[in-house]
């Protein structure tokens, strides 16, 4: 059997696909954080006011300070999420350019091949 | 000469080993896209946006209007825990898992809120808020888990 991979090119194809993937993911992360942040902290502020004013009581801002704190914990999951599955991208890319570059290099010798755990 | 070619047999072995074990070429860090939590979130957010609707439409609420909102709360928690049962039986979900507690959270404490001091008419966007920036968090990763599907290696 012979065996022609570059490993070099390779491992080369498979970082460039892998950072696009994860710089798409990362992206996206930042700009969905970036948003809820900035609401967050005009909310926080709306209820300060509404306290000051009077509009409603102490008791009643503090509750509505609660149930943001809360929404924003949500918030940095999705955030946490999103960088999991931008990590996960970024390993599945690179796999995908690695079981291309070993199916190419071992033809139909490898597709015949089985393998279990 | 034959070091050279046996290290990249070792390589070659290595690799197959790699893709052997990552199922063909891919992994999975996370738990998959689940249209049942994507409705049912989404369902939760309907009925949740209708009663803070009632209320601002009836401007606020005492303590004494809390008998007529038990329906709903009695609504939220049967939902929220068929969800959390169901997030909580796959696996790598853990992060869904924890938004939905929070959301349990927040409906508790509204319940508690509306219970105690009732729901003030000023006060009901800023709930809603509060529960709609939840409720988008949630879907917000279910979908990207979606979009992994068409973006990621192919499953």
């Amino acid at each position: 059997m012979k065996f022609n991979l570059d490993v070099g090119k390779v491992v080369g194809d498979m970082v460039q696909a892998s950072a696009g993937v994860l710089a798409k993911g990362g992206s996206q992360a930042t700009q969905y954080a970036s948003h809820e942040y900035a609401q967050f902290i005009m909310d926080i502020e709306q209820v300060q006011t509404m306290a000051e004013q009077g509009t409603i009581t102490e008791e009643v801002a503090q509750a509505l300070v609660n149930q943001h704190k809360l929404s924003m914990q949500a918030v940095l999951i999705t955030v946490e999420g999103l960088g999991v599955i931008a990590v996960q991208n970024a390993i599945n890319a690179a796999l995908n350019v690695l079981n291309s570059a070993l199916t190419a290099a071992l033809g139909n010798a490898f597709k015949t091949l089985k393998f279990a755990l | 000469m034959h070091k050279i070619r046996d290290s990249r047999r070792i390589l070659v072995v290595l690799l197959v080993l790699v893709m052997s074990m990552t199922g063909c070429g891919s992994i999975r860090l996370i738990a998959p896209y689940d249209q049942k939590i994507d409705d049912g979130v989404t369902d939760l957010q309907k009925a949740t946006a209708e009663f803070f609707t009632g209320i601002e439409r009836q401007g606020g609420s005492t303590p004494t209007d809390y008998q007529n909102h038990t329906r709903f709360y009695d609504y939220c928690k049967v939902s929220l825990s068929g969800l959390i049962v169901r997030a909580g039986a796959l696996s790598a979900n853990s992060l869904t898992l924890q938004q939905l507690e929070i959301l349990r959270q927040q409906f508790q404490d509204l319940e508690a809120d509306d219970q105690k001091m009732g729901i003030p008419q000023a006060a009901v966007p800023q709930y809603e808020k509060a529960f709609n920036r939840t409720f988008t968090a949630i879907l917000t990763l279910e979908v990207a888990k979606k979009e992994r599907k068409t973006e990621g290696a192919g499953e």
